[in-house]
């Protein structure tokens, strides 16, 4: 791109950037088409299958417990993973961003990120050779360590990018004023990196709950079977996609929408919290100038 | 975490308040001063708490490690490194190697980021460069939920839209090609292949690497991007001199979390790839990955030898993303330092 046809010959690089745009354009289209198709079949083939019947019923499928107990599985899994990941996750945020100068800090935040990148089924292995071998059966719990080593990380990582847009200059006033540095932390950084901690963690929660490997392996995985206990929703999609026969596939379609379902529902929550703290930002704003 | 709010503040001042008055006795001048300093040494109740949350974490990534190392302790006594090498895997006759799978994941792997990755690109230059203000948010928001939905249902997508899709259009149609002459795609009957995994791995890294690469576009501030608009650039012009020159750092980043995915993916994997342990460059026929042949086989595992050596690949699946995590940082590192040379 010489100067000169950058002056003479400004039709050409129009073109140009229509030529980009419409690329581009594909690209977006390339990859909207199977994605929305792949949408579009979930809701269409789910729908038809899904009823108040179909979670008080059981399922053709032998061995296997109905989508009910299914769904109570899913959210005792998900359950145990919130109460022993988020306060791992918010605990190590904070400690990182405002304590982690030391050699522990500096560890926890590369074991954060690359915790955040370890493929879940191998939590769910080391969780069964943990736990599983050492308390029996309890494979819910299991189960939901596994989920709680892929949540941990996540959250930390979200509250460790959180409070570090907290402006320092807050900090700082905080301590001249005579502050503690818990009272500060506590009393002016988190409630202004707030929102943020909590959208991060509901878009968190919607990965874990459709996070089917490492409950392959620990829910799935009492005596060789499929235990009736240790139903989840996601163990239940696969086992009904997997063992070939029409009306089952339907059921795992139907499966697959309340798994899309509650995805869509976690992100918009996070989505309307997000665009709420816009609006309440410019309020917070005289208060803390750089805003947060 | 808050009921031992009062307590564990309690514990930790009531020991200094005894002690200023026999430490400051010494010192000329305000005695007050000795108080506060010695309170802003002694660590507040919050970081201890916070730090034995973060030792927690650190200990668990070290008891995962410790766990998978004692299990798979027996496959690296028997056969040490020629392990990763072993191109057979028939549990019956026990005979474990992993190369099939080491081979199949980096295959899958390869050809999902060959393909997410120019679309990726492209969706995150739409977003930051040509889309409209009042449709970028719904836009953003549709990425971040796409990279949310479970990999299960991309599986399941898989095994019962795409798998037979390409195995009445795509592979008659590849096969009848002049490509399938070649040695990479011969001739192959089941939809569920390689291929199909790597397309299906490519769609589920889309979302994600397009949401990275976007973030790392729009980090560039917005001013340098108008100053190139006002200096008469198009905004094309502006996108590749201006906010590409200085955001490779950020796109290759979301490569390697883009490759990490693809990586570490089980079930989109496990239900499109055909389940086969077989060595194979053949991109039409069926084979298996690492994360896949874990899920299959876990639960059934037949001998203890069996068991190690899925422990052994899990191992592998772990040490790769560490190293992967360690790349990216150079790799960040590397073009931080050549940037500003």
């Amino acid at each position: 791109m010489s100067r000169p046809a950058m002056i003479t010959r400004p039709g050409r690089r129009l073109l140009r950037e229509r030529a980009v745009i419409i690329l581009c354009t594909t690209a977006l289209l390339v990859a909207c088409l199977p994605l929305g198709w792949l949408l579009i079949e979930v809701f269409r083939l789910g729908i038809r299958h899904l009823s108040l019947d179909f979670f008080a019923a059981g399922t053709a499928l032998p061995g296997l417990s109905g989508w009910g107990s299914a769904l109570a599985g899913s959210a005792m899994v998900v359950g145990i993973a919130a109460v022993l990941g988020i306060p791992v996750g918010v605990g190590t945020g904070l400690y990182v961003t405002e304590f982690g100068s030391g050699l522990l800090g500096r560890v926890a935040r590369v074991v954060c990120e690359a915790l955040a990148g370890l493929p879940s089924i191998v939590a769910g292995m080391a969780a069964y050779g943990l736990i599983m071998t050492t308390t029996g059966r309890f494979s819910l719990l299991a189960g939901g360590a596994a989920l709680a080593v892929i949540l941990a990380p996540m959250v930390a990582m979200t509250t460790m990018a959180a409070l570090q847009a907290v402006p320092r200059e807050l900090r700082e006033a905080a301590s001249a004023l005579g502050l503690g540095e818990a009272t500060t932390v506590l009393r002016i950084v988190l409630p202004a990196a707030w929102p943020h901690v909590v959208t991060g963690t509901l878009i968190a929660f919607g990965r874990v709950a459709g996070e089917t490997a490492p409950l392959l392996v620990t829910v799935l995985a009492v005596g060789g079977g499929l235990p009736r206990p240790g139903a989840t929703v996601p163990t239940h999609v696969y086992a009904h996609a997997t063992t070939s026969a029409p009306s089952w596939e339907g059921e795992a379609w139907a499966g697959a929408l309340i798994l899309v379902t509650a995805v869509f529902v976690l992100h918009a929550a996070a989505m309307s919290i997000w665009s709420r703290r816009g609006r309440v930002l410019p309020v917070r704003a005289d208060r803390f100038p750089t805003g947060g | 975490m808050s009921p031992p709010l009062p307590d564990q503040a309690l514990k930790v001042r009531q020991p200094t308040l005894p002690s200023p008055p026999r430490k400051s006795s010494g010192h000329i001048g305000p005695s007050r001063l000795p108080i506060r300093v010695r309170r802003t040494c002694r660590p507040s109740w919050l970081r201890c708490l916070t730090g034995a949350l973060a030792g927690a974490l650190v200990l668990a990534v070290a008891l995962i490690a410790g766990e998978l190392w004692v299990g798979s302790l027996p496959v690296w006594r028997e056969w040490g490194p020629g392990f990763l090498s072993g191109r057979v895997w028939d549990p019956t006759s026990g005979q474990f190697g992993a190369l099939p799978f080491l081979a199949g994941t980096l295959i899958t792997s390869a050809l999902a980021l060959a393909l997410a990755l120019p679309v990726s690109l492209g969706i995150a230059l739409l977003l930051v460069g040509f889309t409209p203000r009042p449709m970028e948010s719904p836009l953003i928001f549709l990425v971040d939920f796409l990279a949310g939905v479970p990999s299960v249902v991309f599986g399941l997508w898989g095994i019962f839209v795409l798998a037979p899709l390409m195995e009445s259009h795509l592979i008659p149609f590849v096969v009848a090609s002049p490509l399938g002459r070649l040695d990479l795609i011969g001739s192959a009957g089941s939809g569920f292949s390689l291929l199909t995994a790597g397309l299906v791995l490519a769609l589920m890294t889309i979302p994600l690497t397009a949401a990275l690469i976007r973030e790392a576009l729009a980090a560039v501030p917005r001013t340098q991007w108008e100053g190139a608009l006002a200096l008469g650039c198009t905004r094309w012009e502006a996108l590749r001199h201006v906010i590409l020159a200085q955001a490779w750092t950020g796109i290759w980043a979301a490569a390697v979390v883009g490759l990490g995915r693809a990586l570490g993916e089980t079930m989109a994997t496990v239900m499109t790839i055909g389940n086969r342990p077989d060595l194979t460059l053949d991109l039409l026929q069926g084979g298996s990955t690492l994360t896949a042949v874990i899920a299959s086989e876990f639960v059934v595992t037949t001998s203890d030898m069996h068991m190690a050596s899925l422990v052994a690949m899990g191992l592998i699946l772990f040490g790769v993303s560490f190293a992967l995590h360690g790349a990216g940082r150079l790799v960040v590192l590397g073009l931080h330092r050549g940037a500003r040379s």
